[in-house]
C-alpha cells in the first residue's frame, strides 16, 4: 500500500516532465496520454522493423563465419553496446503495451491506468536488467532450459489468446496479429535478454552456430521469424491504412510490405535451416 | 461581476466562392462565463458578420457546433471562456473545423457527408421486435438497460472522429460504430445478424486501435473505446 502511495506520488513528477516537450504536452492536453502511448507503440514497431532487418543481414554473415566475427570486432565497442542495449525501451515498450492492448480489448481489463503504470514499471525493470547483464557480460545459462521455457511461456500466452480471439468475427489477419503478438512478448523478450547475459551467446559465430544445430533451437526460431515477419507486416499495413485512402496507391504499397516480408521470411528460414 | 478575459481568437478562414483559406485574428474582451458559441456571436454582431460557424441547440444536444480548439474537438456551446483559459493555460486561441468531412465555410462542415457514414449503420431498430398485442410497452430490465444505457447518449456531434488516431479513410469511426452497437445491445432489435455483419465489415470494429481519444473528449462522457472494445472481444 505505501508503496503504491509512493508510486502515485512520482507520476505526477513524471507527468509534468514530460509535459515540458511541447509535443508531448500538446497531445496529452487534446487526446490524452493513450493516445501519445499509441502513437509510441508505432513508433516502437517501425524502430523493432528496421533493426529486424538490420538483424536478418548480420545473421546472413554467418555463412562465411569469418566475416561475421569481422564484422562483430568491429561493431564491439562502447557506442554500439549502449545502442544495443538502448533497444531494449522500444522493445519493452512495445511488446507490454501490446499486452496491455490485448487485455484491454479481448480480455475485458478496464483498469488502463493501473495497466499502464505496471507497463512502465515492468519496463523500466526489464531495461535495467538487460543493461545489467550487458556490463556483466558473463552470466551462463543452459540454452534448452532457457529456452524451453520461453518457447512454452510463449504458447501458453498464445494459445490462450488463440482460444479468446479465434471464435470472434474480427478479420483472420487482425486475430493473428494478436496471436502472434501474445506468442512474441515472451519470445522477443527473452531473447534480449539470452542475448545480453553472455557476449558470446550472441556474438561469436562457433556459439551461433553450435547452438544452432540444436533442432529444437531451429524449430523455435522457425517459428518466431514467421510469426514476426507476419506481425511487422500487418502493423505495417495497419498504420499504412489509417493514412492513405483505398484505391491503387494503397494496394501498391500493400503488395510491397507483403513481398519484403516475404522475401525476408525466405532468406531468414533459409539461413536457420542452413546452419 | 464574473471576470473577464482579453482574448485572442485565430480563426481558420475559407471562402467557398474564391476558395482561399487563411487565418483572421480577432480581440475579443469576453467574460469568463461566455461559451465558445457567444463569443462567435459576438464577433458576428460586433466586427465580422462573415464569420460563418455553426449551432443549433447551444445546449450540448444536437452535436452541431462541434470545432476543434487549440488541438482539442470540442462542442463550442458547452466550453466556458474561463475554464478554456484554464485548460489551456492561455488567452490565445486557435479555432479550426472539424476534419471529418468537407468544409463549406469557416467553421461550418458538411455535416451531411459526415452522417453519411452513420446512415451506413442504419441507426433504427431494423426489425423491432413486434408490439405487444395488449398494447403494453416493451420493457428492458434495468440490469440490461444499464449495460447500453451509456451510449445511447451519443450525439454524433463527430468530437471522437476527429481525435481518432485511426482516423476515416478505412474506418467508419467510433460514433458510427456506437450508433449500431447501441442497437445491437437493444434487445428490441431483432436483426443482429445484419447488425454484427456491419460491425465486422472491413471498415468495421476491428480498424480501432483503443488509442482512447473517443472516450478522453467525448462530450458526452461516454467511454467510447469500452463499447468497441466490446465489439472486439466477440460478445455479439
Amino acid at each position: 500500500m505505501e508503496k503504491a502511495l509512493r508510486i502515485t506520488k512520482i507520476e505526477p513528477y513524471i507527468i509534468s516532465l514530460m509535459e515540458r516537450f511541447p509535443i508531448l504536452s500538446y497531445y496529452a492536453t487534446t487526446r490524452a496520454w493513450p493516445f501519445l502511448i499509441s502513437w509510441g507503440h508505432r513508433l516502437a514497431g517501425l524502430t523493432l522493423v528496421g533493426y529486424m532487418f538490420a538483424h536478418i543481414y548480420t545473421l546472413s554473415l554467418l555463412s562465411t563465419p569469418a566475416d561475421f566475427d569481422a564484422d562483430m570486432r568491429l561493431l564491439h565497442n562502447p557506442v554500439f553496446s549502449f545502442l544495443e542495449w538502448a533497444l531494449a525501451i522500444p522493445l519493452a515498450f512495445h511488446s507490454l503495451n501490446g499486452g496491455r492492448l490485448i487485455l484491454y480489448e479481448l480480455f475485458h481489463v478496464r483498469e488502463d491506468e493501473i495497466m499502464i503504470r505496471w507497463m512502465v514499471i515492468l519496463g523500466l525493470i526489464y531495461i535495467l536488467i538487460v543493461g545489467f547483464l550487458s556490463i556483466e557480460e558473463g552470466t551462463q545459462v543452459s540454452v534448452n532450459v532457457f529456452w524451453s521455457i520461453t518457447v512454452a511461456m510463449s504458447l501458453i500466452a498464445s494459445l490462450i489468446v488463440f482460444n479468446k480471439v479465434w471464435g470472434t468475427r474480427n478479420s483472420i489477419p487482425w486475430k493473428l496479429q494478436r496471436i502472434t503478438g501474445a506468442y512474441m512478448i515472451p519470445m522477443v523478450l527473452g531473447h534480449m535478454l539470452f542475448m545480453h547475459m553472455n557476449y558470446l551467446t550472441g556474438h561469436d559465430s562457433k556459439t551461433i552456430l553450435l547452438r544452432m544445430q540444436n533442432p529444437f533451437i531451429k524449430g523455435a526460431d522457425f517459428v518466431f521469424i514467421i510469426f514476426l515477419l507476419f506481425h511487422a507486416g500487418y502493423g505495417i499495413f495497419s498504420v499504412i491504412a489509417d493514412y492513405i485512402r483505398p484505391g491503387p496507391l494503397l494496394k501498391s504499397l500493400t503488395c510491397l510490405v507483403v513481398i519484403v516480408m516475404a522475401i525476408s521470411a525466405y532468406y531468414g528460414i533459409r539461413l536457420i535451416m542452413a546452419l | 461581476m464574473p471576470k473577464s478575459y482579453s482574448i485572442t481568437l485565430d480563426i481558420n478562414r475559407y471562402d467557398p466562392d474564391t476558395r482561399l483559406s487563411w487565418i483572421q485574428t480577432y480581440q475579443v474582451e469576453a467574460s469568463g462565463i461566455l461559451r465558445f458559441v457567444d463569443v462567435l456571436r459576438r464577433i458576428n454582431d460586433e466586427q465580422d458578420p462573415t464569420l460563418a460557424w455553426s449551432s443549433s441547440c447551444e445546449h450540448a444536444q444536437c452535436g452541431s457546433c462541434g470545432i476543434i480548439l487549440n488541438g482539442k474537438p470540442l462542442l463550442s456551446c458547452e466550453l466556458l471562456v474561463k475554464d478554456a483559459v484554464g485548460q489551456f493555460n492561455t488567452h490565445r486561441f486557435k479555432l479550426r473545423p472539424l476534419t471529418i468531412a468537407p468544409v463549406l465555410r469557416d467553421l461550418v462542415v458538411d455535416l451531411e457527408k459526415a452522417y453519411d457514414r452513420v446512415h451506413k449503420t442504419k441507426p433504427y431498430l431494423i426489425k423491432p421486435v413486434p408490439y405487444q398485442p395488449e398494447g403494453d410497452e416493451y420493457r428492458i430490465s434495468p440490469k440490461t438497460l444499464e449495460i447500453y444505457s451509456e451510449a445511447t447518449r451519443c450525439i454524433n456531434c463527430f468530437c471522437c472522429a476527429t481525435a481518432c488516431i485511426s482516423g476515416y479513410h478505412h474506418f467508419l469511426g467510433p460514433n458510427v460504430t456506437l450508433a449500431n452497437m447501441v442497437r445491437l445491445m437493444d434487445p428490441r432489435e431483432r436483426a443482429k445478424k445484419e447488425r454484427t455483419d456491419i460491425l465486422y465489415r472491413e471498415d468495421g470494429v476491428y480498424r480501432c486501435h483503443t488509442s482512447k481519444a473517443c472516450s478522453f473528449v467525448c462530450p458526452k462522457d461516454i467511454d467510447v473505446s469500452h463499447f468497441l472494445a466490446l465489439g472486439k472481444e466477440g460478445r455479439f
